[in-house]
C-alpha cells in the first residue's frame, strides 16, 4: 500500500483498490487450506509437519479433503504419466486463487527416476508451480520455509492472478 | 421537529426489537459466536493433540484466524457444476445459514428477553430443527454429484433416528414443568435443575442433539474419509462459508436448548442486584451455560472416532428411543409418588 | 459395564490433555536441534578440490556435473539440488574431503533453475535464510507429569 501525501496539504491519499488488495492478500496468505496429492514418501513428512512437533496449523493451514474449498495443492512425490493427468484434473477443480507447491525432488525433476520411461520429469511440465521445496524427502523445517516463501509471494501479488498458459497433457 | 425525529430514532435504537435484532440473539451475537467458536474449537482440538493450533495470524494466539478464513472465502470464486440445478445450488446454503437462526427466537435469554414469546416455544424450536435437514438434501441433489447425494440421503437416516428420541426425551421435562412454554420450563427449575431429576432423559437428549447438529462422532453426512466432504463437496468460496456458518448456528441453538431444558436456562444468582440489571445477569448465565456445553461438544469431537451409519441407526432405534420411553414412564411414576418435585 | 468405561475413558483422556504441556516447537522462531545425521545441502571447499571427478561418476542421480570455475581452468562439481537425493555418496567418496555435508535444509526457491548450484555458490557457507527470523535454539526435554516439551538451550 503506497501512501501518497499531497504537497502543501495534510491529506494522505491511498487508492481503495490497494487497500482491498492488501486485505485480500493478507487473508489469502493467512488461511491457505491445502489438498494433498500423495504419490510418494513425502506425504509422510507432511504428516510430520502437521503433527504436534512442528504443527503446520499455526500458520492457518487446514487439511480439507475436497479440492473445491482448497487454495494450495501440494504435489508430494513421484508423478507417473498416468497420474499427471489426474494431478491436472485436481488442479483444474481448485477454484481461483490457487497455488501449487512441489514437494520433494521427485516432484521437482523426477530425481531418482531420471531414466524412467513412465515418470514425468518435473511436475512443472503439467502444472504451474509456485514454490519448489527440495529434499528427499524434505525435512519439516524445509517445508515450513517453502511455505513462508509462498506466503511472501502472495503478499506481493496483485488482486487478480496472472494469466496462465493452458497446459496440454500428453497422453 | 428535529427534536421529535431525534427522539424517534433514539427510541428505535434503544427499543427492545432493535436490540434483539442486532445484539442478542441477533446479528452481533451469531456473528461473534461463529467467529469465536471456530477459533476456540481449533485451539481446543489442538490442545487435545498437544499442539498450539492457529498461532501466528493476528499476533495474539491466532485470534484473527477465523476472520482471515472468512475474508479469504469472500475473495474466492465459486462455480456451479455444469449440470447442476442452479437455483437449488445457490439458495440451499443461504437458507441453511439462515433457518437455524429462527430457533434462537424461541429461546428465553431472560424472563422478558425473548423474541417470540409463545406458549409452545419448545415446539417452535423443534419445528425449526426439523426444517434444517431438507436443505442439505436439496443441495445434495442440486449439485448433481454422487458424494453430495449420498451425503444428503444420510442426513435423512440420521435425522429420523435422532429426532424421535430428541422429542421423546424432552417429554419428561414438559411433564415435570407442565408446560411447553420455555419460560415456564426455566422457572420450574428454580429449586432443582432438571438434569438432576432427569439424568437419563438428559443423556438421551444430549446424544440425539449431537446427531441432530451433525458433529463428531455423528458427522456421518460429511464423513471426510468416505464421502469427499459429504453434501458440501461442490461448494467453494462464500457458499461453503455459509454452510459452515449454518452448522455453527445450529450448534449454538442446540446448546442453548439443552441449557434451557436441563441446566436451568437463565437462572442464576445476580452478584450485584442493584448495580447490574437482572436482564444482563440472566443473559450472562445462559451464555455461560452455553459456553460450557460448546466446550463439552468440542472435547467430544477430540475424543471419539466416527460411527458408521448402521451403528448410528442401531443406537438411535434400539437404544435411544426405548430409553426415552423408559424415561417418560419413570417421570410419570415420579410425579405420581412425589408430586412436589415438579414446578406445576 | 466395560462399554461405559470404554466410552468415558477417551473423554477423560482428551480433557486431561488440555492441561498438559504443549509439545510444539514454534519452528521459525524456535529451532529444535537436528539429529546428528541430518543431511542438508552439500558444501564445497574449492581449495581442497583436486578435480578428479569421482563425485560425478559416483552420483546415482546424475545430479553432479564438472564445470569450469569462473576465470580459471579448474574443474569443480556443480550440484543440482532438484535432482540430488542426499545419499552423500559424493561426500563419502571424495578423496580430498572437499565436499562436506551441512545441516541446512531451508533451500526452497521460486524457480527450478535456482536449485542448480555452481561451484562458487556451493562454496558459500550455509547461511540462515533472510526470510525467517533468527530462532532460539531449543531442545526436547521430558519432565514430570505435565509431559514433554521444548526448552531453550541454556535455560534448563
Amino acid at each position: 500500500m503506497s501512501l501518497r501525501k499531497i504537497p502543501g496539504g495534510n491529506i494522505i491519499v491511498t487508492s481503495i483498490n490497494e487497500v482491498i488488495q492488501k486485505i485480500a492478500n493478507w487473508s489469502r496468505l493467512s488461511s491457505l487450506w491445502s489438498v494433498h496429492f500423495e504419490t510418494g514418501c513425502c506425504c509422510v513428512e507432511i504428516m510430520g509437519v502437521s503433527c504436534s512437533r512442528y504443527d503446520f496449523e499455526r500458520f492457518g493451514t487446514l487439511p480439507i479433503s475436497s479440492p473445491r474449498q482448497n487454495d494450495l495443492l501440494i504435489i508430494e512425490g513421484v508423478v507417473s504419466k498416468k497420474m499427471a493427468k489426474r494431478a491436472r484434473y485436481i488442479y483444474d477443480q481448485l477454484y481461483d486463487p490457487k497455488y501449487v507447491m512441489a514437494l520433494g525432488n521427485c516432484a521437482i525433476t523426477g530425481a531418482l527416476f531420471w531414466d524412467s520411461y513412465s515418470i514425468v520429469k518435473g511436475i512443472d511440465k503439467v502444472l504451474p508451480v509456485d514454490v519448489y521445496v527440495p529434499g528427499c524427502p524434505p525435512r519439516p523445517e524445509a517445508i515450513i520455509h517453502g511455505f513462508r516463501l509462498l506466503q511472501e509471494k502472495i503478499r506481493r501479488e496483485g488482486l487478480t492472478r496472472r494469466k496462465e498458459k493452458p497446459v496440454v497433457v500428453k497422453r | 421537529m428535529m427534536q421529535q425525529i431525534w427522539d424517534l430514532i433514539l427510541g428505535f435504537l434503544t427499543s427492545k426489537y432493535f436490540l434483539q435484532l442486532f445484539f442478542i440473539p441477533g446479528i452481533a451475537f451469531i456473528g461473534l459466536f461463529t467467529l469465536i467458536v471456530v477459533w476456540f474449537e481449533r485451539k481446543l482440538l489442538a490442545r487435545v493433540m498437544l499442539r498450539y493450533g492457529p498461532l501466528h495470524v493476528g499476533r495474539v494466539a491466532g485470534i484473527l484466524q477465523t476472520l482471515a478464513d472468512t475474508l479469504k472465502l469472500l475473495f474466492k470464486e465459486f462455480i456451479p457444476p455444469r449440470k447442476a440445478y442452479k437455483l437449488g445450488f445457490y439458495l440451499a446454503p443461504v437458507f441453511y445459514a439462515s433457518v437455524p437462526t429462527l430457533a434462537l427466537t424461541a429461546i428465553p435469554f431472560s424472563p422478558t428477553w425473548i423474541v417470540y414469546p409463545s406458549d409452545v416455544g419448545l415446539l417452535i424450536a423443534y419445528a425449526v430443527i426439523a426444517c434444517t435437514p431438507i436443505l442439505p438434501i436439496i443441495a445434495g441433489w442440486a449439485c448433481n454429484n454422487r458424494y453430495t447425494m449420498i451425503g444428503g440421503l444420510r442426513i435423512i437416516f440420521q435425522d429420523v433416528a435422532g429426532e424421535i428420541p430428541l422429542l421423546l426425551s424432552a417429554l419428561g421435562v414438559v411433564m415435570l414443568s407442565g408446560s411447553f412454554n420455555l419460560v415456564n420450563i426455566v422457572n420450574a427449575q428454580s429449586r432443582y435443575w432438571f438434569i438432576l431429576l432427569q439424568p437419563l432423559g438428559a443423556l438421551v437428549f444430549f446424544i440425539s442433539l449431537i446427531a441432530m447438529v451433525e458433529r463428531v462422532p455423528f458427522d456421518i453426512p460429511t464423513a471426510e474419509q468416505e464421502l469427499v466432504f459429504g453434501w458440501r463437496t461442490e461448494y467453494g468460496g462464500i457458499l461453503f462459508g455459509l454452510t459452515m456458518f449454518g452448522e455453527y448456528i445450529s450448534l449454538a441453538a442446540g446448546s442453548l436448548l439443552f441449557s434451557t431444558l436441563y441446566l436451568g436456562g437463565y437462572l442464576g444468582p445476580n452478584p450485584f442486584p442493584g448495580f447490574i440489571p437482572s436482564d444482563f445477569a440472566s443473559m450472562a448465565w445462559i451464555l455461560l451455560k452455553m459456553a460450557v456445553m460448546v466446550t463439552v461438544l468440542i472435547v467430544i469431537r477430540g475424543a471419539y472416532p466416527r460411527l458408521r451409519i448402521d451403528q448410528l441407526l442401531n443406537l438411535g432405534w434400539k437404544w435411544l428411543i426405548p430409553l426415552a420411553m423408559i424415561n417418560t414412564v419413570l417421570t410419570m411414576l415420579m410425579i405420581y409418588f412425589f408430586p412436589w418435585v415438579g414446578g406445576a | 459395564m466395560s462399554t461405559v468405561k470404554n466410552t468415558i475413558r477417551p473423554l477423560v483422556l482428551a480433557f486431561s490433555h488440555v492441561f498438559r504441556r504443549v509439545f510444539t516447537a514454534k519452528y521459525p522462531y524456535e529451532a529444535p536441534s537436528r539429529p546428528s545425521r541430518c543431511r542438508g545441502r552439500i558444501m564445497l571447499r574449492i581449495e581442497r578440490c583436486i578435480s578428479c571427478g569421482t563425485c560425478e561418476k559416483i552420483c546415482p542421480n546424475i545430479a553432479i556435473k564438472m564445470v569450469k570455475l569462473k576465470g580459471s581452468d579448474k574443474l569443480c562439481p556443480q550440484i543440482d539440488f532438484g535432482r540430488c537425493m542426499f545419499c552423500y555418496f559424493c561426500v563419502s567418496y571424495c578423496p580430498a574431503e572437499a565436499l562436506i555435508g551441512t545441516e541446512l535444509v531451508e533451500i526452497s526457491v521460486y524457480s527450478k533453475e535456482k536449485l542448480i548450484y555452481p561451484p562458487e555458490k556451493l562454496a558459500e557457507e550455509p547461511k540462515w535464510p533472510d526470510l525467517l527470523p533468527k530462532p532460539k535454539r531449543v531442545k526436547l526435554r521430558v519432565v514430570g507429569r505435565r509431559g514433554a516439551g521444548h526448552v531453550e538451550i541454556g535455560r534448563e
